[in-house]
This record gives C-alpha cells, sequence and structure tokens, in this order.
C-alpha cells in the first residue's frame, strides 16, 4: 500500500461484519476493539483501530482474518449496511 | 498456584510465563518479547518479532501504548476462549524479520516492563516482565 492511501476504521469494522466476525468497542477507550470470532478458524484479537489506518494495520487484519485488503480502497463492495458496533 | 512455561521464536528468543491459582479464577502472563518499531506511512507501527501482533500510533509512545494495552487484551481474550495463550504464540511473517536484518545497523533498544492482570501472588514468578522495543529510525 502507498504510504498516501489512507484506510478507515468504519471499513475494517464494515468489513468484519461482512465476513460474519463479532466484535465489540470498548466502552471506556472507545480506539480499542475486541474482535470475538465464533468460529474456530479465528482467533480473537484486542486492537487499536483508530480512524484512520496505517497499512500495516490493514495487511494485519488480512492475515489474521482474511479481510480482502482491496476492500479498504472500494468500500462499496463491502456487502452489508452500516449497523451500529456494540460496546464490549 | 500453577505456572507453565513456553519458549518460543527462533533461537527461542522470546518467553511467556502462564500462571494461574489452583481454582483457575486469577491468571496471569508475563511475556518477554522483541517489538521492532518502524514508520508506517504517516504513522509508527510496533510489530512483534516472535509474536505476530502488531499496533499503529501517531508517535513511537503511543504504538508502545496500543502495543502493549492491545497485547495485554488479546491475552485475556485467548485465556477467555481457550484458557491458554498457545496459540497465541505464532511467529510474525517474514515482513518485520526482514526490516529487522535489512536495518539492524538503525536500530535502537527499549525496555518497557508490562503486567498481565498480576495480583500479588503470582507476581512472584515473573523474573522479566519486560517488553524490549526495536526502533527502526529510518524509513524503508
Amino acid at each position: 500500500m502507498a504510504q498516501t492511501e489512507i484506510a478507515f476504521r468504519s471499513t475494517a469494522l464494515k468489513a468484519l461484519r461482512a465476513k460474519g466476525i463479532d466484535f465489540c468497542v470498548d466502552a471506556v477507550d472507545s480506539i480499542y476493539v475486541d474482535i470475538l470470532p465464533a468460529q474456530d478458524e479465528w482467533e480473537p484479537m484486542r486492537i487499536a483501530l483508530p480512524d484512520e489506518l496505517s497499512g500495516r494495520t490493514v495487511r494485519a487484519l488480512w492475515r489474521a482474518y482474511k479481510i480482502p485488503i482491496h476492500w479498504f480502497w472500494n468500500p462499496l463492495m463491502i456487502p452489508g449496511d452500516e449497523d451500529e458496533n456494540p460496546p464490549c | 498456584m500453577n505456572a507453565q512455561t513456553y519458549h518460543f521464536g527462533k533461537k527461542k528468543s522470546a518467553s511467556v510465563i502462564h500462571a494461574s491459582t489452583d481454582d483457575g479464577r486469577q491468571q496471569a502472563v508475563g511475556i518477554n518479547l522483541r517489538v521492532l518499531i518502524v514508520p508506517d506511512g504517516k504513522f509508527w507501527y510496533a510489530q512483534g518479532i516472535e509474536i505476530d501482533y502488531g499496533a499503529q500510533g501517531t508517535s513511537v509512545e503511543d504504538a508502545k501504548e496500543h502495543f502493549e494495552q492491545g497485547l495485554s487484551g488479546t491475552v485475556r481474550l485467548h485465556l477467555q476462549k481457550h484458557g491458554h495463550i498457545e496459540k497465541l504464540l505464532r511467529h510474525t511473517s517474514g515482513e518485520a524479520l526482514k526490516e529487522a536484518r535489512e536495518f539492524s545497523d538503525k536500530i535502537e533498544r527499549f525496555v518497557q516492563v508490562s503486567f498481565h492482570d498480576i495480583d500479588a501472588e503470582s507476581a512472584k514468578v515473573f523474573p522479566y516482565p519486560e517488553v524490549e522495543y526495536y526502533r527502526l529510525t529510518k524509513a524503508a
């Protein structure tokens, strides 16, 4: 990913929903998101997701949950609607 | 109290102690690993070397805080789901290792204490409750 490109937290959360992976947002410090996959193939993770995501954060989400990187540049390709983000 | 020690990573360069009370109600994890901090666009990124976990921040200190808070929370989630942290002990991909080798002459060393839900009793079994940080001082 070029350094000038910017990905967004809202896209990451929408992508998690589209993949069927549950998560919740820390009620005290909302930058932290607890990713809580019910599927055995994925492991849980607490991750800092600020409004803007760095290239390495995007690649970490790909490695952990196979979230397609091109979704971050074309969020309209992500199936599903915007939903509220549940607090932890 | 029960305690399990894990040595992992290439050359067993990292280690973890997982301690729990006999009833399993209180658990503590002490992690000793190396973290490479690299510029990532306009951000900084802290990447675990022996554990594939990373966190971004707007500054080096911000990235370190997000790494420590995030890894601590990830440990908690693994304990809740599995009762152990063995599935967390996965070596990172080649990207961070390649950078560490390539810029080995430009790294700085950091040492920082990181406790993980430790109560007074279980803290006694942790001889190394710190995270070692290595910072890449120039962008690739």
